[in-house]
């Protein structure tokens, strides 16, 4: 890493944190909330009786104490108010209706109109969550979301909450899948599998559904492939230990094979594509470069809330590096931060950056504080679907494939064509019985199935066993009794 | 595979014939349009516009066309073509009748509304492995659907295309029937929307004026090469880079072909003046007011850049969205809403994917064909008994037809797969017809 004299100190950052601990109803020091950020900050309001405003949700009180959920620089925290610390307390929700201008008496509850929700046939917003784990493009794969999705529907979810976690540790590199690989790991190619993946959302539900739902990621993993597949979204949330990238690398691509010209082209038509995603949510494209091309300078800077863009390096202490020329030796990542995920060759993002960028619309480590961001948390009912039922038998079943396809081999080769016509024909027919099998299995899961490995362990590919097959009713045809 | 390669002529001139017979288009629409004063005309609805309808009547030199007044016409009775919907469509009958002005939804194809522009889909590739320029994307299929485009009197076709490029054999062919076929006076509103069009694909597109973008899309990276990444060069890369120069030329997106080249290698820069009336001036350097590609880098549109210097007429996600950015007031989507799919899919369309379906499934047994059919005609060539043989001979010429019409239904094929033009695949047929003639005697 370059630690070039225009990075955030950690003197600016402690400073940073000490204010937002002091003030905490304030809104992001690095971006104002937006108007409907806002608005959902504004539902409860206590007044302390040094006059301290804070808002955020009601979720408890007792005689004594009142507990509040809040959302300070994107992230959400509960904290517990004394009642004898309060001077006021103004809801927005309940059936009581009381002007905060009546002037409540000192820890009364002032109630003011709830605000209107989604409403569909029980006046609730029908929540569908679908977790996507294990490895991007064989664990989190189209069909099961598919069917997932279809679920979703079926039961009337007005949002869908794609819960993104995708497998990102040594496993993937033939390891035991115990030690979590670091961020300069690289897998842009997983882009063409995401683009397998993502017309189900992006294609599919645009005709399919009569009600649109609400698309929402909630990104913990999200690395290689899964980098872009939130990116089709115009709402994404970071959990706080979230990251997004593992698509770094694309500078080097096909290193020392043929000609540069056509390394370029490679380039450049796998960062159209690229880009394309990022335009789908509406995103700036500039940080797909930064999360991709290891030769692309980016930094930018907070103006007026949002963040403006500089294609080159910081040049004040306001601007913040996010990528540097990595494959300038001087600039180049050390082994030591690169293993740590504070290397900025290539821009992995983290929950702050992202929620700078505006690829992150808030950081939240629960489900609750998911739904309270999306203003929903107070009228909701979460469906009881089968989301984690299908994607874990999908999961199971691409856990189980090759040894499934294994054991079909195992059986075939164990079927013998001998002894009288009657029984070559029969064992014929045995054979081609196992063969149809193999291939069912194959094209159960050949979407899932990494090119380069289908069949697993040297088997012969779907097109071979056909061809088995068609020799043996040959062979059939040729035998004589 | 057999080799024995002789000359029949007659037997070769019977292939050709049914080749033709197979490859021809459907006989043309019986349409009747019954007048209000009980007349009725029937024959081929060949154009309506703004109150009137014209229909040809006959063939040949007897043919002559009728202008007729929508207010006079009380039904038209049209021929429909015969679609088969994946699911949930009702069954139509072959003909049916539709009132005039009826409005037109995307589950009722062919109905027209007077002055309504009625708008095609074709795919041009698709993904799962179906978007290979030469091979999936042919002119051969393009021309083929012509006549059941005309039929569904579709004014405008819209080229959705997705596609990571292929054959750059293809190109010239593609490009001339669009300009050729689409575009002449009596073809059609020819239309690009781009989901990915890489390469050989952007290739193709460059000859139509009228592109759009969906929001992914994404258009060029046009670079030649062959095998390991080696690159076209020198004499080479001049013809391919002058062959396009022409084909920008049809498309009118600039004055030189810069942008094209600027796809093609990263010796072109390129950068434009865009005036205050959104006029942009296209410069083969750095010194515009914009820089779109440096030099060393080699040009892939997005959506954004694409519309943001007038490369793109806009960017559309749906079909309401396209409408908008085509400037569409009145329009039919020709074809009928099918499960799977975001656009109706017409009969021309419908051929289109039958194509592609065809050549993918053939792609992927060609080994089976080969193998079957030689081991046949070697378990023929010996077996003493006539009876027995004749069942290897079966087998042997049920391969040959899998062959021949994997052929028949994708020309190149003959030469991706066996390395032959049609004319030698055509005797390379006669001579194994032959062979298993000879092995019956």
């Amino acid at each position: 890493m370059k630690n070039t004299t225009w990075l955030r100190t950690p003197a600016l950052v402690i400073s940073a944190a000490v204010m937002v601990v002091a003030a905490p109803a304030a809104a992001s020091p690095a971006r104002p909330a937006s108007p409907r950020t806002l608005a959902a900050l504004a539902e409860d309001v206590i007044v302390l009786k040094d006059g301290t405003r804070i808002t955020g949700t009601i979720i408890e009180e007792t005689d004594e104490l009142v507990t509040m959920r809040i959302k300070v620089a994107g992230i959400a925290a509960v904290t517990t108010y004394a009642r004898d610390q309060i001077a006021s307390i103004t809801r927005t929700s309940g059936p009581e209706e009381v002007s905060a201008s009546k002037g409540p008496a000192i820890g009364s509850i002032a109630r003011v109109a709830p605000k209107p929700t989604p409403a569909p046939d029980d006046g609730k917003v029908r929540v569908y969550v679908i977790p996507l784990e294990g490895v991007f493009g064989r664990d989190i794969s189209q069909t099961p979301m598919r069917q997932a999705i279809a679920d979703a529907r079926k039961k009337g979810a007005d949002y869908l909450i794609f819960k993104l976690n995708n497998d990102w540790s040594d496993g993937l590199l033939g390891g035991l899948g115990e030690t979590e690989l670091p961020d300069d790991m690289e897998a842009f190619d997983q882009l063409f599998r995401t683009e397998e993946i993502e017309p189900v959302i992006t294609k599919e539900i645009p005709k399919e559904w009569e009600k649109q739902p609400r698309i929402v990621f909630w990104v913990r993993n999200a690395m290689g492939g899964g980098a872009f597949l939130p990116l089709i979204s115009d709402t994404i949330y970071f959990h706080s230990e979230g990251r997004m990238g593992g698509i770094g690398g694309i500078a080097q691509l096909f290193e020392g094979i043929g000609d540069e010209v056509v390394r370029e082209k490679q380039r450049s038509l796998r960062m159209g594509h690229a880009h394309g995603m990022a335009i789908q949510g509406g995103y700036d494209t500039r940080v797909v470069d930064a999360m991709a091309r290891m030769d692309y300078v980016l930094s930018y800077a907070m103006v007026g809330g949002e963040p403006v863009f500089f294609e080159r390096l910081p040049e004040g202490n306001h601007e913040t590096l996010l990528s540097d020329n990595g494959m300038l030796k001087e600039y180049a990542d050390a082994m030591e931060d690169r293993v740590r995920g504070r290397g900025n060759d290539v821009l992995t993002l983290k929950p702050g950056v992202a929620r700078d960028l505006g690829i992150s619309k808030g950081t939240v480590d629960t489900l609750d504080d998911l739904l309270f961001e999306l203003e929903i948390h107070r009228n909701y009912v979460l469906i009881d679907g089968r989301a984690e039922d299908i994607m874990k038998q999908w999961r199971d079943g691409m856990h189980d494939y090759p040894r499934n396809l294994r054991r079909l081999w195992i059986e075939f080769e164990q079927i013998a064509v001998r002894g009288d016509f009657n029984e070559r024909k029969k064992g014929r027919g045995a054979k081609m019985g196992k063969l149809r099998q193999i291939k069912r299995l194959c094209q159960k899961f050949i979407e899932a199935i990494d090119p380069r490995q289908v069949p697993p362990e040297g088997y012969p590919p779907i097109s071979q066993v056909n061809l088995m097959i068609e020799v043996f009713k040959l062979q059939q045809l040729a035998d004589q009794k | 595979m057999s080799g024995k390669m002789k000359q029949f002529p007659g037997l070769m001139a019977g292939v050709a014939m049914t080749l033709a017979a197979v490859l021809a288009p459907a006989a043309l629409a019986d349409d009747k349009v019954v007048m209000n004063d009980g007349r009725v005309f029937e024959g081929l609805i060949v154009r309506e516009f703004e109150g009137w309808v014209w229909i040809k009547i006959g063939s040949g030199s007897l043919a002559r066309t009728e202008l007729l007044a929508t207010a006079d016409i009380e039904l038209i009775l049209r021929d429909e073509p015969n679609l088969q919907p994946e699911a949930e469509a009702e069954p139509r009958q072959q003909s049916e009748t539709v009132a005039i002005a009826s409005s037109k939804t995307p589950t009722e194809p062919a109905a027209r509304t007077g002055s309504a522009e009625r708008v095609a889909i074709i795919t041009l590739g698709e993904s799962g492995g179906k978007d290979m320029v030469g091979l999936y994307m042919t002119a051969h299929i393009l021309e083929e659907i012509i006549p059941a485009l005309k039929k569904e009197n579709v004014d405008t076709v819209v080229f959705l295309i997705n596609s990571g490029g292929g054959a750059l054999l293809e190109i010239q062919r593609l490009s001339d029937v669009i300009q050729d076929k689409y575009k002449a006076p009596d073809g059609f509103r020819t239309v690009a929307w781009i989901e990915s069009a890489i390469s050989a694909a952007a290739m193709t597109a460059h000859c139509i004026e009228e592109i759009y973008f969906m929001p992914e899309g994404n258009y060029g990276a046009c670079t030649g090469y062959r095998g390991p990444l080696i690159a076209m060069k020198d004499r080479e890369l001049e013809e391919v880079v002058y062959m396009m120069e022409k084909v920008s030329a049809r498309g009118g997106h600039d004055t030189e072909g810069q942008i094209m080249r600027a796809m093609q290698h990263f010796r072109y820069p390129l950068s434009c003046d865009i005036n205050e009336n959104g006029d942009v001036t296209w410069y083969q350097n750095e010194e515009g007011q914009h820089l779109v590609n440096p030099e060393g880098r080699i040009l892939t549109f997005d959506s954004r850049t694409a519309a943001k210097y007038g490369f793109s007429g806009g960017t559309a996600k749906t079909l309401e969205e396209l409408e908008k950015v085509m400037g569409l007031t009145e329009v039919e989507w020709v074809g009928r809403d099918t499960k799977g799919f975001f656009y109706p899919i017409s009969r021309a369309e419908e051929i289109n994917m039958r194509f592609r379906d065809k050549t993918y499934e053939d792609e992927q047994r060609t080994r089976e064909y080969f193998t079957i059919y030689q081991a046949a005609i070697q378990l023929a060539e010996g077996e003493q008994d006539k009876k027995r043989r004749g069942k290897f001979v079966g087998k042997a010429r049920s391969q040959l037809n899998a062959i021949v019409s994997m052929v028949r239904n994708n020309p190149n094929l003959a030469l991706f797969v066996m390395n032959m033009t049609e004319d030698q695949f055509e005797q390379w047929v006669d001579d194994q017809r032959q062979l298993l003639r000879d092995l019956m005697r």
